[in-house]
């Protein structure tokens, strides 16, 4: 019983060809654990240095937007946020890393305020549908320009995801309740 | 005479080895910071004082 359960769920993510997956609170070190790991599996396919760093560069983009982003989280109690090892907030989401055919597949999930679904699409269609110049245009003229509003970063996340894959990026929505969807984002390299 | 900058390396940031006096700026490793903007301030401070931006 307990053996088949979770060899299903193995069975399930193997079946797509999945190699790495977490699903749950992301945290900075996750990331870097993860990401050594990565790294590791990398150099044993002997994958070529572009692929390398493309995938692994993609696989921090896709963590670091969970971290941040994610509209599913959990929040310590203002005892266990203050003082000495203050905890931070943590937020939930999924990250796969797999293969298709000879390519690598960076998939991410985690849910969003139904509010941000309509300026996340649009973004994310601008960006799928332009060039490789474009991208590296527009990658420029945001570095130099303020973060939008609500941005923890400098706002470059999915065209650095875009520009490092070698297909367009793929994205969907599926609405969860009335006020969160669930948001996906694949990167192939 | 203008102050080195020196920064060590981890294993998300890069060392930084900036020898303005010899016009050595070397930046070598890995760069996935948490925080970008943090990290590179400094760094981009040091660099525009010395290209006298």
């Amino acid at each position: 019983m307990l053996a088949g359960q979770l060899m299903d769920l193995r069975s399930a993510l193997h079946a797509q060809g999945v190699i790495f997956a977490y699903s749950g609170y992301v945290t900075e070190p996750v990331l870097s654990g993860v990401g050594e790991a990565l790294k590791q599996k990398l150099t044993i396919d002997d994958a070529d240095t572009k692929t390398l760093r493309s995938v692994f560069a993609i696989f921090v983009e896709q963590m670091q937007n969970i971290i941040r982003y994610s509209a599913e989280s959990e929040q310590p109690g203002s005892r266990l946020a203050s003082g000495d090892g203050a905890l931070k907030e943590i937020r939930y989401g999924i990250l796969t890393i797999g293969r298709e055919g000879g390519d690598y597949v960076v998939c991410a999930g985690n849910l969003v305020r139904q509010a941000d679904v309509d300026r996340l699409k649009e973004r994310l269609n601008k960006i799928r549908n332009m060039s490789k110049d474009e991208l590296k245009a527009h990658y420029k003229e945001q570095l130099r320009s303020e973060p939008e509003e609500g941005s923890k970063g400098a706002g470059l996340g999915f065209m650095e995801i875009a520009r490092r894959a070698t297909k367009p990026i793929e994205f969907d929505f599926a609405a969860v309740d009335g006020d969160r969807s669930f948001f996906a984002l694949k990167a192939i390299i | 005479m203008r102050d080195p900058l020196n920064i060590e390396p981890t294993s998300r940031t890069p060392a930084v080895a900036f020898d303005f006096v010899n016009n050595h700026l070397k930046i070598s490793g890995e760069s996935y910071p948490e925080d970008v903007t943090e990290f590179y301030r400094p760094v981009f401070n040091a660099l525009d004082a010395y290209l006298g931006a």
